[in-house]
C-alpha cells in the first residue's frame, strides 16, 4: 500500500513494536532479581515489501515473537553437575558424623579402650593374685565391649535417619515430577499457540518455572533431561528410569527391605536403589550402603578378631582356682556380622580370669600372653591396634576425598551457573540502553505520524482556498 | 560484540565470601585447639599414625606402672634377704662360739635355742608376702615353708618363676622360687641350721655342720644378687622408657599439632582476605547506566 496512509501504517507498526520492546525491557528490569528468570529479547523482522511496478516499498516492521535467551544444553549440564554435587554433599554430611566417632585426639575413638583392656591384663600379669587387678580387667573388658556396642548403635541410628531422609526426598521428588509434567502440558499448549502466530512469552515464563523445578529435582536425584516437541521435556534418572514423559509423571516409592531393614527405592516393581547416581538420595544411599556398611563390617571384624583371639588364649589358661579358663568375651557370631553390636563380657567373677598358664595361682603368664595379643597378628596380618588405625585412616580418607570432590564439583557448578547467568541474566546497563533506544524509536515513529497528519492537512486545505 | 559478562556479581562474591569464611574457620579452629588434625579427614595418614603412637604411649605408661609394681616387689624381696643374711650371720657367730672348746654343754644348749629362734624367724621371712602374694613360693600361692613337728622345714611351693613385661618384647624375671633361694631338703639353709642345733645339743664336732652352714650362707647371698641387679636393671629400663615417651610425644606433636606461628599467621591472613572480600562485595553494583539517564526528557 503506497501513499500517505501507507506511511501511517508503517509508523504504526514501528510504534507497536517499540511498545512491545519497552514492555519486554520493563519486564526484564522488574525480574532482575527473580531466581531462575531468563532475560527476554524481541524477535523482530522487516515486513514483506510491497512491489508497485518496478519499485519495492517497505511496509514496516513485524514482531515475530518474544524469546527467552536460554541455552538448553547448558541448563541440563547444570542439572547434571548439581546432581553430582548434591550427591557428594549428602555423602560428606553423613560420613562426617561417622568420622566424629573415630576422633582419637579428643578421646572419642576406640584406641583408649583397646589399650586400656590389654594393659589391664598386663597389670594383672605382675600380680595375678590381686583381686582388684582382676576386677579392673573385667571393667576394662566391659568398657571395650560397650564402646563397640555404642559405635554400632550410632551407625545404626545414622542409617535409620538416612532412611527417613530418603523417604522425605522421595515424596519431594514425586511432587516435583508431577509439577514438571503439568508444566509440560502448559508449555506445549503455549508453544503451539505461539507457533500459530500468537506472540506470547507465556512459554518462556513456564519454561523458567520448569527449569527451576528440574534444578531442584536434580539436587534430589540424578536426572537426564531431553527436549521433545514444543519445548516439552522428558526427564529420567541418570540410569534411564523414566520420571516425566509428556504429561505423565512416574512415582518412585520407598520400600523397606525385610532382610537389611533399609529403605529401597522402587520404580513400579523394579528396585533401582543400587543404580541411582547423582542427587541427595544417591549420596545418602551411598553413605548408608557403602560408607556406613563398610565401617560397620570393619568394626565387626575387629570385635570378632579381638573376642576370638582373647577367648582362645583364655581357654588355654587356668583361673584363680586352677580351673581351666573359659571364654572372656561371649563368642562372636561365626560370620562376624553383628559382632560389634553383640560384643559382651562372658565371665562374671574376677576369679574366673585365666591369668595362669599352669594350675599355680601365682602364675600370671597367661594374662601376659593375653596382653601381648594387642601386638599379635589378628586379621590380614594386622594386630588389633593396626587394624583400628587402618579403619581410622579409611574413614578419614573417605571423608577427605569426598570433600575435595564436593568442592571441585561445587566450583564446576558455580562456573556453569555463571556461564548461564552471563547468557541469561538481566543486565541493567543493557536494559537502560534498550530503554533509551526504544524510547527514541517510539518518539521518531510518533513524529512520522504527526508529519503525515500535517501533510494530509496541507493536502486537504488545497481545495479550500 | 564483546562477550557478555555475568551481570549478577552477588552470586559470585557470595561464594567467594563463603570460601574465605571457611578458611577463617579452619585457621581459628587450629589456633584454638592447637591441633592441625582435628578430625581424621584433616589428615587421614597422620590420624591413623596417631592411633599407633597413642597406643604406644599407653603401653609405655603400662610398662612404667609394671616396673613400679615389680620393683617394689623385688625391693621387698631384696630387703627380706638382707634380713635373712643378717640372721644367718648371727647364727654363724653362735655356731663358731659353740665350737669353742671352753664351752659347757649348758652354754651350747643356750646357743642351740638361740639358733632355733633364728631359724623360726628365717622361716617367717621366707614366707614373706607382698600384696597377698608369697614372694618365695614360685608361682604357687601356698605358704612355701612349713615347719614340721620334728623341727625340719619343708618347701611347699613350686620351682617355677614369674616374669613381667617391662618394655616392648622385654620380659624380666620377677621372682626366684624359695627352693632356689633357701635351698631344698637336705641342702637347705634350714637343714644346715638344724644340723648345727642338733650337733650343739649332742655336744659333737661342729666342723661339718659349720661348713654346711657356711655353704648355705654363700648360697643365700649369691641369690640376693639377683634382686639387687634386677632392681637396678629396671631403673635403667625405666629411664629408657622415659626417653622413648619423650620421643613419642614429639612424634605425636609433629603428627597432629599445629605450628602456632603458622596457624596465627594463617588466621590473620584469612581475616584480611575476608575483610577484603567483604568490602569488595559491599561495592558491587551500586551503579548502573540507569543512574546517569536524565529523569525527564
Amino acid at each position: 500500500m503506497g501513499g500517505l496512509s501507507g506511511i501511517n501504517s508503517i509508523a504504526l507498526s514501528g510504534l507497536s513494536v517499540d511498545e512491545a520492546a519497552l514492555n519486554v525491557t520493563s519486564n526484564n528490569i522488574a525480574n532482575v532479581n527473580t531466581p531462575g528468570y531468563t532475560r527476554e529479547t524481541l524477535d523482530v523482522a522487516e515486513s514483506t515489501p510491497e512491489t508497485v511496478g518496478q519499485i519495492s516499498y517497505g511496509t514496516g516492521v513485524t514482531l515475530q515473537g518474544i524469546k527467552s535467551v536460554r541455552d538448553n544444553i547448558l541448563t541440563s549440564r547444570i542439572a547434571e553437575e548439581n546432581g553430582q554435587q548434591t550427591q557428594s554433599q549428602g555423602y560428606v554430611n553423613t560420613m562426617t558424623q561417622v568420622e566424629a566417632m573415630f576422633n582419637d585426639d579428643s578421646g572419642s575413638g576406640l584406641q583408649s579402650v583397646l589399650s586400656g583392656f590389654y594393659n589391664s591384663l598386663s597389670s594383672l600379669s605382675t600380680n595375678p593374685t590381686s583381686s582388684s587387678l582382676r576386677e579392673s580387667v573385667i571393667t576394662s573388658a566391659q568398657n571395650l565391649a560397650s564402646a563397640f556396642n555404642q559405635d554400632s548403635t550410632n551407625l545404626q541410628t545414622i542409617s535409620t535417619s538416612l532412611d527417613n531422609q530418603v523417604s522425605a526426598d522421595l515424596s519431594q521428588v514425586n511432587s516435583l515430577t508431577s509439577q514438571i509434567a503439568q508444566l509440560n502440558v502448559q508449555i506445549g499448549e503455549a508453544n503451539a499457540a505461539s507457533n500459530s502466530g500468537s506472540n506470547s512469552d507465556t512459554a518462556g515464563m513456564l519454561q523458567d518455572q520448569q527449569s527451576q523445578l528440574v534444578q531442584t529435582l536434580s539436587g534430589l536425584i540424578g536426572t537426564q533431561v531431553t527436549q521433545t516437541t514444543n519445548g516439552m521435556i522428558t526427564v529420567s534418572t541418570a540410569n534411564g528410569t523414566a520420571l516425566v514423559a509428556g504429561n505423565q509423571s512416574f512415582v518412585l516409592q520407598g520400600q523397606t527391605d525385610t532382610t537389611t531393614g533399609h529403605l529401597d527405592v522402587y520404580s513400579g516393581s523394579t528396585n533401582i536403589t543400587s543404580s541411582l547416581s547423582g542427587g541427595d538420595i544417591a549420596g545418602l544411599i551411598q553413605a548408608r550402603d557403602k560408607g556406613i556398611a563398610g565401617v560397620q563390617s570393619q568394626l565387626d571384624t575387629l570385635a570378632a578378631g579381638i573376642s576370638n583371639t582373647v577367648n582362645a588364649q583364655s581357654t588355654a589358661g587356668y583361673d584363680a582356682s586352677g580351673v581351666a579358663g573359659v571364654d572372656l568375651f561371649t563368642a562372636p557370631p561365626a560370620s562376624g556380622a553383628g559382632a560389634a553390636a553383640t560384643m559382651a563380657v562372658n565371665i562374671k567373677q574376677p576369679s574366673q580370669i585365666a591369668a595362669a598358664s599352669t594350675v599355680a595361682a601365682g602364675d600370671g603368664s597367661n594374662a601376659l600372653a593375653m596382653a601381648n595379643l594387642q601386638s599379635a597378628a589378628m586379621t590380614n596380618g594386622q594386630n588389633p591396634i593396626d587394624y583400628y588405625s587402618n579403619l581410622v585412616s579409611t574413614v578419614g580418607n573417605d571423608v577427605s576425598e569426598a570433600t575435595s570432590q564436593n568442592t571441585a564439583q561445587g566450583l564446576v557448578l558455580q562456573q556453569l551457573q555463571q556461564q548461564q547467568s552471563s547468557e541469561s541474566g538481566v543486565s541493567l546497563d543493557e536494559e537502560a540502553v534498550n530503554l533509551i533506544q526504544y524510547q527514541q524509536a517510539y518518539q521518531a515513529s510518533a513524529r512520522v505520524i504527526s508529519t503525515v497528519s500535517t501533510l494530509i492537512t496541507t493536502l486537504m486545505s488545497m481545495g479550500v482556498s | 560484540m564483546s562477550i557478555r559478562v555475568n551481570p549478577n556479581l552477588y552470586q559470585e562474591s557470595l561464594s567467594e565470601l563463603a570460601l574465605t569464611r571457611q578458611q577463617e574457620d579452619t585457621a581459628l579452629q587450629q589456633v584454638s585447639t592447637g591441633l592441625r588434625v582435628n578430625t581424621p579427614s584433616d589428615d587421614p595418614a597422620a590420624a591413623a599414625a596417631n592411633v599407633g603412637v597413642q597406643s604406644e604411649l599407653a603401653n609405655i605408661d603400662q610398662y612404667t606402672s609394671n616396673i613400679t609394681s615389680v620393683s617394689a616387689q623385688l625391693s621387698v624381696g631384696n630387703s627380706t634377704l638382707s634380713s635373712a643374711v643378717t640372721l644367718l650371720n648371727q647364727a654363724i657367730t653362735y655356731g663358731t662360739q659353740g665350737g669353742n672348746s671352753s664351752m659347757t654343754q649348758a652354754n651350747k644348749n643356750t646357743l642351740a635355742t638361740e639358733i632355733q629362734s633364728i631359724q623360726s624367724e628365717l622361716v617367717s621371712l621366707a614366707n614373706t608376702t607382698y600384696q597377698g602374694q608369697y614372694l618365695f613360693a614360685g608361682t604357687s600361692n601356698v605358704q612355701p615353708f612349713q615347719t614340721n613337728a620334728d623341727g625340719t622345714v619343708t618347701y611347699q611351693g613350686n620351682s617355677a618363676t614369674s616374669s613381667a613385661e617391662v618394655a616392648p618384647g622385654t620380659e624380666v624375671q620377677t621372682s626366684l622360687p624359695g627352693s632356689q633361694v633357701f635351698g631344698n631338703g637336705a641342702n637347705s639353709v634350714f637343714s644346715a641350721l638344724n644340723q648345727v642345733v642338733t650337733t650343739l645339743q649332742s655336744g659333737g664336732d661342729l666342723t661339718t655342720a659349720m661348713t654346711n652352714l657356711n655353704t648355705a650362707y654363700q648360697g643365700l647371698t649369691s641369690q640376693q644378687v639377683f634382686y639387687g641387679n634386677s632392681v637396678s636393671n629396671l631403673q635403667s629400663t625405666q629411664s629408657f622408657l622415659s626417653t622413648d615417651k619423650v620421643e613419642l610425644s614429639t612424634q605425636q606433636n609433629n603428627l597432629i599439632s599445629v605450628n602456632m606461628d603458622e596457624a596465627v599467621t594463617n588466621l590473620e591472613q584469612a581475616e584480611t582476605t575476608r575483610q577484603a572480600a567483604l568490602s569488595a562485595a559491599g561495592k558491587i553494583g551500586q551503579n548502573s547506566l540507569l543512574d546517569y539517564l536524565p529523569t525527564t526528557s
